[in-house]
């Protein structure tokens, strides 16, 4: 187990610097202007340019971008969204709220996910089936910008019970969380119900293998089985799609950030790749990388506790 | 357990209902739809900045409104008087001796020669060095200090600012100008002094950048209000400043700026009455256009479409009578009133507040001048809209290089999707080209996102229209600088286009003796601007109106919109 | 116990004549023989899935939409690009509903100037409907009206707008179903392309597994650590707008999930017997791969594909609204969606319709799946 744990921190290292590498070339090597005054004259902005190595070979430059990261942890200095600022204070400055937005929006969705989707598994084909279904194909049938929109329409100014926009200054803790819960429900909705279409999916199909009839002939009831059984080895594959619930609540951050005005990474990450804030967005892309990556780890690694037949790199 | 938790919830609504209640002070409420890159003015090309820049520091002078609130004039801030003229072009300005930052640090002749000194910085090189050096005056010698190379170097002292003792600065200006025209200019942004511990804490290693102005820290008050709070992309706090010496004139105690880029959330913010101002855009304006809270006003801006003459597809596009026929293909009253949304339609460049501080209080545009370009312009049809011109000079244009008569030509509209005016306009003349040219002239688009229009045209060279990226708003006392952007000495030339007779005739404009001779200068104007037209440097199309709405309980100052003043909200009041 | 072995027989039972053996029953006996056909995996699927009645109303939903989308753009007798920017932002009209006060052209105005109402040039004759409300505010009178819109903006009487005009006046019931056409289509080519990628490079990972396993799934990881929003936002940044660059876009990252669901089906299912003895009997890696494993992963992917058509949409939708869809005129439901959420506020009809639609086309694809995967279902043959 240890060593395959060690692996895996081996091969998520080098994902990283893969990453890094495709990030930067990918980025730097679209165009980029610094200036958006043209009447600053061609000396000074040779002269900004050449303070960020611009005009050296790209290789020259990739070198220095690894060398900052490697020796001082330095991912370079913002030049538009906020000029000057090193890109790693920007991305420190912005992680409390995609992170409470990010966790809240897990916290609900795992649970009711988990519930929903065995609920409809269980009365398969029943209203209660058909009505869950709806419920989640709505969810998942607006995109989460009009939902959201809708949401803020509804909650905050037809019936205003919820504040219209993500308060950053909220006196009490109850405040911010308040502010907060409409962004996270519109980031919740989405995942939830994919993840519960596919929970419902393999509940079913585990409901109807021989182990679970087996399970039946020794004398559990129906709900001893169900829970024993069927619902715990449904769970397996489940874990595997906590990897794109995780990035895809990343992604939708990117959009509701925006409509609640929260200030969070995912609105920035918009603003700066719009913007042409390279040095900003490689730095963004590995952070957001880091964050699948290290998720991808915990979820392998779990795996690998729960099911060693599906370790990576398992024989024929 | 359940208990405990709902004595907790209990407490906690409670603690925020008090929170909410609790203050009766007068707390305005504005918006900013993207958040300020950085507070440090001097650094900074987006307006934003100015909310900030305007209510947390002070410059040397400040215009505030008359007491009738018909007009505005200039006071010292941090000057103690108007500047006093010493000869044909040094004038001295005197400091006053309480003025300070908000930590009561003092704000002396020294603080403001550093201020200009790092502002004007060769290696720092401030993106807004131009407004300190040459905006309303121009400052003797400073460009040249600000662009100097290593061979041909500049001393600062040589530069026209000097410090005469601790309260007294010394302003010598590149030709004669008016003590009004130094209050303006020392207005700006760009002019406000630096806190030098904090300026000299953020500056890097090598001195070519400060990171002052990043953050909170990082940036020293000394206007009326301090900032209390700055969370980056949500929401600026600014609270009244205690150690600021002409408290009186400001009645708001709180300010809060909140960052919200969605114009539907600005709207239910307003509608919920927790916004005290907003500005409709093109999207909202039908709903708001007829309320009467909603006021309007000429802007400094003409939206243009830039013609590019060397697009290597259409050879047609080198000809001029090309260029005629798309300025006559343009129904501006269309374009202007419903795609920008209510607008003016403009057949002519020259904005309607270029020229407002003149001697008899009229703008070029309502001068005898600028009246008759206008007329010229509409004796070819509705500002300059006329589909037989178009069509006949498109004929001269195939002519003149040789294209078969049925030609159709690709026309590329090249602009970023994201502007809901330019996208409105562009899929409009989509349409419309093609008919008034009986199918000779088709339009495609190429869209673009992440890059500025001026880097666009930079990397491109296959377009043929653009919308303006910068407009120049020209300065208020010379209209014809609105047309410097298309001198060949100028740093971008979006649309590769250049003519000597157009450069020769802004420089007559440009020379001290034109300018010296208000209604000489207007005569040289109008025929610069029509050459302008003749030439068809670019496509004029719209007079920007802009829409702006208060809050019924805020007392503005002035009665009507002050071109150059503005409504003066900083000055307004809350009534209860 | 008494053996009789065959040797040890007794006499008289060794020396019975032949012919005093007969029948003990003289009928003919033989296998029933079948009177059906033979039903497959497949047309027992079908067969299942025909009589869920949820899976057959999706499918008929689908087909009338893509009927629809082909039809309606013909027969409206507008065109998609065809602008009136005098009638602008039109609310919906249909005939008939109007008579019943829905759908009839009116918008309710709110803080007007009296002043303004009463100029003949912004309002014409006979647009006001009603005054629903008249009060002071400072110096000036303000009303609340309900206005004609058509009237309002000089549409003639008796034309229609089902579903309102965009904010170039053109028809958005045209562009909607025009729209459609165009989603379906991006959504359709990327979920293939997706799939078929997917299947490939899954197999081969999950049934070789060791090494070649470790070098794709690393690879998958390198391309998955990247959010895919963020890929798809920056390959629409380089390949520029347009419909192949989204369903490029769509592609670069969307077909890991097909592999990884693949590869995980593969470990349940190549150490299974029948597929040892598949391989005893000497078949080949290549039909053990496509005859004996892929088919258990038809369910799973089919709900997948599903699935995918709703992701890919969105994502479509969710580039045009920050400005990366496809190139205009052309028109598709996330344009519309994302052009209408700017004015959700003033003009929700903008928002409705595109929204409507593309929730029933959501349902329907998942409900049909959802119909599918119980069909497919390898336990439940023979279920009625």
């Amino acid at each position: 187990m240890f060593k395959y744990v060690l692996g895996r921190i081996g091969a998520m290292l080098l994902t990283l610097f893969l990453v890094m590498t495709l990030s930067f070339w990918v980025i730097r090597l679209m165009p980029m202007t610094i200036f958006e005054n043209p009447e600053v004259s061609p000396e000074v902005q040779r002269r900004l340019e050449d303070r960020m190595h611009l005009h050296e070979p790209m290789i020259v430059q990739y070198y220095y971008f690894m060398k900052g990261i490697v020796t001082k942890g330095d991912f370079g200095t913002s030049v538009k969204i906020r000029p000057g600022l090193q890109v790693f204070d920007i991305i420190k400055e912005r992680i409390p709220p995609t992170m409470l937005l990010n966790f809240f929006s897990l916290l609900i969705s795992i649970p009711l996910r988990i519930l929903s989707g065995t609920i409809a598994a269980l009365k398969r084909n029943t209203w209660i089936d058909n009505v869950i279904s709806f419920l989640i194909v709505i969810f998942i049938s607006v995109p989460s910008f009009v939902f959201a929109s809708l949401m803020q329409y509804v909650f905050a100014y037809a019936w205003p019970i919820f504040p219209t926009l993500y308060n950053a200054q909220a006196p009490t803790i109850w405040a911010a969380f308040r502010s907060m819960l409409l962004p996270i429900i519109a980031l919740s909705l989405n995942p939830i119900a994919t993840i519960a279409r596919y929970l419902r999916g393999e509940l079913i199909e585990t409901l109807s293998s021989e182990y679970m009839l087996l399970a039946r002939t020794k004398g559990l009831t129906r709900q001893e089985a169900t829970w024993r059984h069927a619902f715990r080895n449904s769970l397996v594959p489940i874990a595997n799609t906590i990897i794109p619930l995780i990035t895809g609540i990343m992604g939708g951050s990117l959009v509701i950030e925006k409509i609640f005005a929260v200030p969070g990474e995912g609105g920035l990450l918009v603003d700066s790749i719009l913007g042409g804030d390279h040095f900003l967005t490689v730095a963004l892309l590995i952070f957001y990388s880091m964050i699948s990556l290290v998720t991808i780890f915990v979820v392998d690694v779990s795996y690998g506790i729960i099911d060693p037949r599906i370790r990576i790199g398992g024989t024929k | 357990m359940k208990k405990l938790l709902t004595l907790v919830l209990a407490l906690m609504l409670a603690v925020s209902c008090l929170a909410a209640t609790a203050s009766a002070e007068k707390v305005f409420r504005t918006y900013l739809a993207s958040d300020t890159e950085t507070l440090n003015g001097q650094n900074s090309v987006q307006s934003n900045v100015n909310t900030p820049s305007s209510y947390c520091q002070s410059t040397l002078y400040r215009a505030v409104p008359d007491d009738d609130g018909l007009n505005f004039h200039f006071i010292g801030e941090i000057a103690a008087d108007l500047p006093q003229q010493i000869d044909a072009t040094t004038w001295q300005i005197p400091l006053r001796k309480e003025a300070c930052w908000a930590n009561g640090d003092p704000i002396n002749a020294d603080t403001m020669i550093y201020s200009y000194k790092m502002g004007l910085d060769p290696v720092l090189s401030n993106q807004m060095a131009d407004f300190i050096s040459d905006q309303d005056i121009t400052i003797l010698n400073a460009k040249a200090y600000n662009q100097q190379t290593a061979d041909a170097p500049v001393s600062w002292d040589d530069v026209g600012i000097k410090k005469i003792d601790d309260y007294t600065l010394e302003i010598i200006t590149d030709g004669e100008v008016t003590a009004d025209k130094i209050c303006s200019h020392f207005t700006t942004r760009a002019v406000v002094p630096v806190y030098e511990p904090l300026y000299e804490a953020g500056m890097a290693e090598d001195r070519t950048s400060t990171t002052y102005g990043s953050t909170a820290d990082m940036w020293m008050c000394s206007g009326p209000y301090k900032l209390d709070s700055w969370v980056f992309g949500s929401v600026q706090v600014y609270v009244r400043n205690e150690n600021y010496w002409l408290p009186d004139l400001f009645k708001f105690d709180r300010v809060e700026v909140r960052i919200i880029p969605e114009m539907n959330a600005r709207v239910e913010l307003w509608e919920k009455g927790e916004l005290d101002y907003l500005a409709p855009d093109a999207n909202v304006i039908e709903t708001y256009i007829d309320d009467p809270r909603t006021v309007e006003y000429s802007s400094a801006t003409v939206y243009h479409i830039d013609l590019n003459c060397q697009n290597p597809n259409n050879p047609v596009t080198a000809s001029l009578n090309y260029r005629k026929a798309m300025y006559h293909a343009m129904n501006r009253e269309v374009i202007a009133h419903d795609l920008f949304g209510y607008q003016q339609p403009s057949g002519v460049y020259v904005n309607g507040q270029a020229g407002m501080f003149s001697e008899n209080g009229l703008t070029y545009r309502e001068s005898e001048q600028g009246k008759a370009v206008t007329d010229m312009v509409d004796s070819w049809g509705p500002y300059g809209y006329s589909p037989e011109l178009a069509r006949e000079y498109l004929a001269k244009a195939y002519e003149e290089c040789g294209v078969p008569e049925d030609t159709v030509i690709t026309l590329v509209f090249a602009y970023d999707p994201s502007e809901a005016n330019w996208n409105a306009t562009a899929q409009y003349l989509q349409e419309e080209l093609p008919v008034i040219f009986e199918g000779k002239v088709k339009v495609e688009f190429d869209t673009y996102s992440g890059i500025s229009t001026t880097v666009y045209k930079q990397q491109h060279d296959t377009w043929d229209f653009s919308p303006n990226d910068w407009t120049r708003s020209a300065s208020r006392t010379y209209p014809y600088t609105c047309f410097y952007y298309y001198l060949s000495t100028y740093g971008s030339h979006p649309n590769n286009y250049f003519d000597e007779e157009f450069e020769a005739q802004y420089a007559v404009c440009d020379s001290e003796e034109v300018k010296a001779d208000y209604s000489r200068m207007l005569d040289e104007t109008k025929k610069l601007e029509e050459i302008y037209l003749a030439k068809v440097i670019h496509i004029p199309v719209v007079q920007e109106t802009y829409y702006e709405m208060f809050a019924d309980n805020l007392v503005l100052p002035v009665e009507t919109y002050l071109p150059g003043f503005g409504w003066g909200l900083q000055f307004a009041d809350i009534e209860e | 116990m008494t053996v009789y072995e065959p040797n040890n027989l007794p006499q008289e039972l060794l020396n019975i004549p032949q012919g005093e053996f007969e029948r003990a029953n003289n009928d003919w006996r033989s296998d029933e023989r079948f009177t059906t056909e033979p039903i497959g995996f497949y047309k027992d699927a079908f067969r299942r899935l025909c009589s869920n009645r949820m899976s057959m109303i999706s499918m008929w939903a689908i087909l009338i939409i893509i009927v629809l989308a082909i039809v309606v753009p013909n027969v409206t007798g507008y065109g998609y690009t065809e602008q009136n920017v005098k009638q602008k932002n039109l609310p919906s009209k249909v005939p008939l509903l109007e008579q019943i006060g829905i759908f009839d052209g009116t918008r309710v105005l709110t803080n007007i100037k009296k002043s303004s109402i009463e100029d003949p040039k912004r309002y014409p004759e006979g647009c006001i409907i009603n005054v629903i409300r008249e009060y002071k505010a400072g110096k000036q009178t303000v009303v609340d009206v309900k206005v004609d819109y058509y009237k309002y903006c000089g549409v003639a009487d008796g034309e229609y707008h089902w579903m309102g005009t965009d904010y170039l006046g053109r028809d958005i019931m045209t562009r909607l179903f025009r729209g459609t056409r165009i989603s379906l289509m991006i959504a359709a080519l990327s979920v293939i392309t997706n799939l078929i990628i997917g299947i490939i490079y899954g197999s081969i990972a999950g049934y070789y597994g060791g090494r070649i396993d470790m070098f794709l799934t690393h690879l998958a990881e390198v391309l998955d650590g990247l959010p895919y929003i963020v890929v798809t936002i920056l390959f629409m940044l380089w390949l520029g707008s347009g419909m192949l660059s989204i369903v490029l876009a769509l592609t670069v990252t969307g077909w890991i999930g097909t592999a990884r669901l693949t590869r995980a089906q593969f470990y349940r299912f190549k150490r299974r017997e029948y597929v040892l003895a598949a391989r005893t009997l000497g078949v080949p890696d290549r039909k053990l791969i496509f005859r004996h494993i892929l088919p258990n992963t038809v369910g799973p992917l089919i709900t997948r594909a599903m699935i995918a058509v709703p992701g890919a949409i969105f994502s479509e939708s969710f580039l045009a609204y920050i400005g990366l869809g496809i190139k205009p005129p052309q028109p598709s439901i996330g344009i519309l969606l994302s052009e209408g959420q700017k004015v959700l506020l003033q003009y929700p009809n903008q928002t409705f319709f595109p929204a409507l639609l593309i929730s029933i086309l959501m349902i329907a694809f998942n409900m049909l799946s959802n119909g599918l995967r119980d069909a497919m279902d390898p336990s439940r043959r023979g279920e009625e």
